[in-house]
């Protein structure tokens, strides 16, 4: 009896050791959010973060595993510790750090509103008033509107990206406001053959917009933020980050932190 | 656990007024949607036990249809697929169909009369044949007796299923949250999107429990109005 307990215990201890040295780093993202995080035809998650996110966990030697669910439950799940990171575009706002800690920038994201031509709409709120604005759940774009355009425009507010412009382009919301980059990949699949295009400049507020998007990490895992950190110089400076970029965005949104320490 | 009790209360007293406003639409699409479907059950059962083809065929399909397929599926496609179609879009539905409100509607109605439609049904099926025969015996003509025999009986056997498909409907409402609609859930969820925390689902949960109380309470009540004779 006492081999067996003694036995049990080893066996115990040695899947304890096996599991602290191979930890699966569960990353978190939305993957209705394309080019950045998106299903393929197959269901397999596709994209620029997804490529990115790779090539950070082979540079800090991760092993890392994909959790692909709704935006505005990320950062529960993160608290809860469902997930150990988020990679989804997320801005980093002051907000946001209240909650959770984030690694350097990792992308620019300026926001911009999408409309039908010539619908007079732009980044201007007198040209706002009275319409409807389709914005994403617990993103900075729906809380700019909420906030800033109270009482000047409504928002309506979406799980998913996706669907505010399925209802922009169904004619429910006057216009979206999103960032800039998935709008353009929008525009070039969908929105410009059916009229639409950006409406007025990108929107400049710090305050609600952040500063650009980072990888969300639990408060204190400061561990894994440094290696996250570190991958990210890593894979910007041997060209791994541009040529990602590249291939799906005509411009540059590499973010400061993959630039090399000076 | 304390740190939860605060945060449930600062959601409950500070969010009152948003969380009565999802009630409000809560209960709107509990009722009516229900209603609706109550109405339209009714002849979905009686097609469906009708021994002519042409009447139980199509509402067999119309079933299996509504069954057969996710709600959350129905209520996309009737949300952001009918306006797809710019006949949709150009017709004289689209003041409607616009808002998600009768979206809404249209889809929790239809599924809550296959659903339902199929606990009448059994109701029909369970009505003793004695007491059928016993009408035609005294020359009751079809209608007559369907009217006064068959759907009183056959509505106090289904009560109790009923209730069920009910609170079940109840539940479904939850979906309208994924057509823009800020019901109990949407609150929820708006809230706990914007604090990083649950404690807005969990109000959202407690309210959810009193509706399915009252809910229950309410057919236990008709069931001894209307049903006391099935009591052992």
């Amino acid at each position: 009896m006492k081999t067996l307990a003694l036995g049990l215990m080893a066996v115990i201890a040695l899947t304890g050791v096996a599991r602290a040295q191979d930890k699966v780093v569960r990353i978190g993202t939305e993957a209705a959010y394309a080019p950045f995080e998106f299903k393929d035809d197959k269901g397999e998650l596709k994209g620029y973060e997804i490529q990115l996110g790779n090539a950070l966990c082979a540079a800090a030697k991760l092993k890392c595993e994909w959790v692909n669910q709704d935006f505005d439950s990320l950062i529960p799940a993160l608290n809860a510790h469902k997930i150990d990171a988020i990679l989804s575009q997320m801005s980093i706002t002051d907000d946001r750090k209240k909650a959770v800690d984030f690694t350097n920038q990792v992308t620019v994201a300026p926001a911009r509103f999408v409309a039908k031509q010539g619908s007079g709409i732009t980044d201007d709120p007198g040209s706002l008033k009275g319409k409807t604005i389709a914005v994403q759940s617990g993103t900075t774009h729906e809380k700019y509107v909420t906030e800033k355009l109270a009482g000047i425009a409504t928002a309506k507010v979406y799980q998913t990206q996706d669907e505010a412009f399925l209802d922009v382009e169904n004619g429910r919301a006057d216009a979206t406001l999103a960032d800039a980059t998935i709008e353009y990949d929008w525009l070039e699949k969908t929105g410009k053959a059916k009229g639409f295009d950006y409406a007025g400049k990108p929107l400049l507020d710090p305050a609600i917009f952040g500063d650009g998007t980072g990888i969300a990490v639990r408060k204190g895992d400061a561990a894994l933020a440094e290696a996250f950190n570190k991958a990210l110089v890593t894979v910007g400076t041997d060209g791994t980050f541009k040529k990602i970029n590249d291939a799906y965005f005509p411009f540059n949104i590499v973010g400061s932190g993959a630039h090399a320490a000076k | 656990m304390t740190d939860l009790l605060a945060g449930l209360q600062e959601a409950w007293v500070r969010q009152a007024p948003l969380f009565l406003s999802g009630l409000w639409i809560t209960l709107q699409l509990l009722v009516v949607s229900t209603a609706i479907g109550l109405v339209l059950a009714v002849p979905v059962a009686l097609a469906r036990v009708s021994p002519r083809r042409v009447l139980s065929v199509p509402a067999t399909a119309y079933a299996y249809l509504f069954r057969g397929t996710p709600l959350l599926v129905q209520i996309f496609i009737i949300y952001y697929g009918l306006p797809q179609f710019d006949a949709v879009r150009g017709s004289v539905l689209w003041p409607l169909l616009r808002d998600p409100m009768p979206c809404a509607l249209l889809a929790f109605s239809l599924n809550m009369s296959a659903y339902t439609g199929e606990v009448i049904r059994g109701g029909i099926l369970a009505v003793p044949a004695g007491e059928r025969e016993a009408a035609m015996a005294v020359g009751m003509p079809r209608g007559l007796m369907l009217r006064r025999i068959i759907l009183p009986r056959a509505l106090r056997i289904a009560l109790p299923a009923l209730s069920n498909e009910v609170v079940l409907q109840l539940k479904a409402t939850s979906l309208a949250s994924t057509v823009t609609l800020i019901d109990l859930t949407g609150v929820g969820r708006r809230l706990a999107a914007k604090t990083y925390t649950t404690e807005g689902l969990f109000v959202a949960g407690a309210i959810y429990i009193a509706l399915t109380f009252l809910v229950a309470r309410g057919f236990r009540l008709l069931e001894s109005r209307f049903a006391a004779f099935q009591r052992p």
